[in-house]
């Protein structure tokens, strides 16, 4: 597939978008925004130590949601603590993120490092 | 390519009768060069330039020998703000004003001429995206040698009243620029009524082929300009280098064209505004940016501040659409004519382009506001309560 298209499959699939019937209080959420007005919001359902759901809300450039979206199908099932080694930058060639959008990856990180902070904090 | 075209402020397709005229140079023994007058070759081809030249002229009411070919409207601009100011100024510098919203082939030209010592100041639109004339009235009585507007903005589809302006300057003796990129066959110019000096034209915007376009340069009050480039004594010495034959012939096809169809098409462009806006007025959080009594008809700037104009595009995925100026896609860096009509950030961010044509039809117009709707449906569904 070309990763135009793989992009646009991302972009499309709203299988992990974080809606409003979802029960907020069984997820982590982590959330981290820039000055450009993009914001993302990771929400993570843990079950003894492993991603049982993982859902997304953005607002902001395709790539940003797609990578976003990317992210949330891959952790599914992944061990939480998987998530502080994980390889952005291989989200980044699956799409080939132009140079000039590189900081969405720093946006997406931090909010997963957001996130997974209140791993403990009950 | 299986995309809708709703990018004609951007450019238009090459009209098959624009394709012919210029086919028919290339085809035939149409090579001669226009300044070799010692043979037939070249007189031939000189002839035709002379016949697109009044077609030109015709147009905005000019006489031929005030049009000098360029590369398009970009270099027309430039040789109209560099070239006057370098052949005028002597001992002090000169007053040039202009506007924020021009196109970055005028605003980086005059930020040019201000590092070589010009006087140079850029005027606030209102919030609709188009000149004040009592603010432009008041800034001519303080003294300028130089006022350069466009006539339709290439973003929101402002229209600047340049008949007006052009007669306020006319009475100061301020030399009077207009940018005609967008109007050009679009809306009518006198350039004798209108009391423009100087106008940039441009062919691709009407149906006619890139790499070409014309400046007009008023011989009763400007005369001369001090050339960009050197080598040749073509086009009076201030566009020198060999004519593209084949290109004059087809901006002059381009624009007998938008000529004799002007009025049908302006009322074409209006029913498709009207369409679309019909049926897009109930989405929520929507709004049209300018004034609607006031913009080209073929220019429909929306903003949904909500939401991020790339994903909007994207999610257009039927659609070739774009955010405003093709000439600033290359960065990041939001649309200065958007901050400069006061929008936020947010309206900026949410700011998408859709232009329509003479080709556009009703059911193109349909899956325009069906594709929108169902973007914003997508990408509200994304967003959340992010706000």
């Amino acid at each position: 597939m070309r990763r135009v298209e793989i992009l646009r499959e991302a972009f499309m699939n709203i299988d992990r978008v974080f809606e409003s019937h979802h029960e907020l209080g069984s997820y982590l959420v982590g959330c981290s925004d820039n000055q450009t007005g993009m914001t993302v919001k990771v929400f993570l359902k843990l079950e003894s130590g492993s991603i049982e759901d993982a859902k997304y809300q953005v607002l902001g450039c395709p790539h940003m949601i797609g990578l976003t979206s990317m992210l949330t199908n891959e952790i599914v099932g992944q061990e939480v603590n998987a998530l502080k080694g994980y390889d952005y930058l291989s989200l980044a060639a699956a799409i080939d993120l132009p140079k000039n959008k590189k900081d969405r990856l720093f946006l997406l990180e931090d909010a997963v490092k957001d996130c997974i902070k209140h791993i403990g904090k009950g | 390519m299986n995309k809708v075209y709703l990018d004609y402020a951007s450019t238009t397709p090459i009209a098959e009768e624009v394709k012919t005229d210029m086919k028919s140079v290339l085809d035939k023994d149409l090579f001669g060069n226009p300044s070799s007058l010692d043979h037939e070759f070249g007189a031939v081809v000189n002839d035709l330039i002379d016949a697109a030249r009044l077609d030109i002229a015709a147009l905005i009411h000019a006489d031929a020998n005030e049009i000098v070919w360029t590369s398009g409207a970009t270099e027309a601009n430039n040789l109209a703000l560099i070239g006057f100011c370098e052949f005028k100024m002597k001992d002090k510098p000169l007053t040039i004003r202009s506007s924020f919203i021009e196109h970055k082939s005028i605003i980086e030209s005059l930020m040019e001429l201000k590092k070589r010592g010009q006087r140079v100041e850029f005027i606030a639109p209102n919030k609709d995206g188009y000149l004040d004339c009592e603010l432009i009235s008041r800034i001519l009585d303080d003294g300028v040698d130089l006022l350069s507007c466009m006539h339709i903005n290439n973003e929101v589809g402002s229209v600047n009243n340049i008949a007006l302006i052009g007669s306020m300057c006319r009475e100061r003796g301020t030399i009077f620029h207009v940018d005609a990129a967008q109007s050009v066959g679009k809306l009518p110019l006198n350039v004798s009524e209108d009391n423009i000096d100087l106008m940039s034209l441009s062919a691709h915007k009407i149906y006619g082929p890139k790499g070409i376009g014309a400046l007009f340069i008023n011989q009763a009050t400007v005369g001369r300009l001090k050339p960009l480039i050197f080598g040749g004594g073509q086009e009076r010495g201030i566009r020198p280098g060999t004519l593209a034959t084949h290109q004059i012939v087809g901006m002059a096809s381009a624009v007998r064209l938008a000529q004799s169809s002007m009025q049908n098409d302006h009322q074409h462009l209006s029913k498709c505004r009207e369409l679309f806006l019909e049926s897009i007025k109930n989405i929520e959080g929507l709004g049209i940016n300018g004034d609607p009594e006031n913009t080209y008809p073929g220019i429909v700037s929306l903003c949904i501040p909500d939401l991020n104009a790339d994903s909007l595009i994207f999610a257009m995925d039927k659609l070739a659409i774009s955010k405003g100026s093709a000439c600033s896609t290359d960065n990041d860096e939001p649309s200065h004519v958007l901050k400069s009509m006061g929008l936020s950030q947010k309206e900026i961010n949410g700011t998408i382009r859709i232009s329509f044509g003479r080709d556009t039809t009703f059911h193109e117009v349909e899956i325009a506001s069906s594709s929108l709707k169902a973007a914003i449906e997508h990408l509200r569904l994304i967003k959340g309560d992010i706000k």
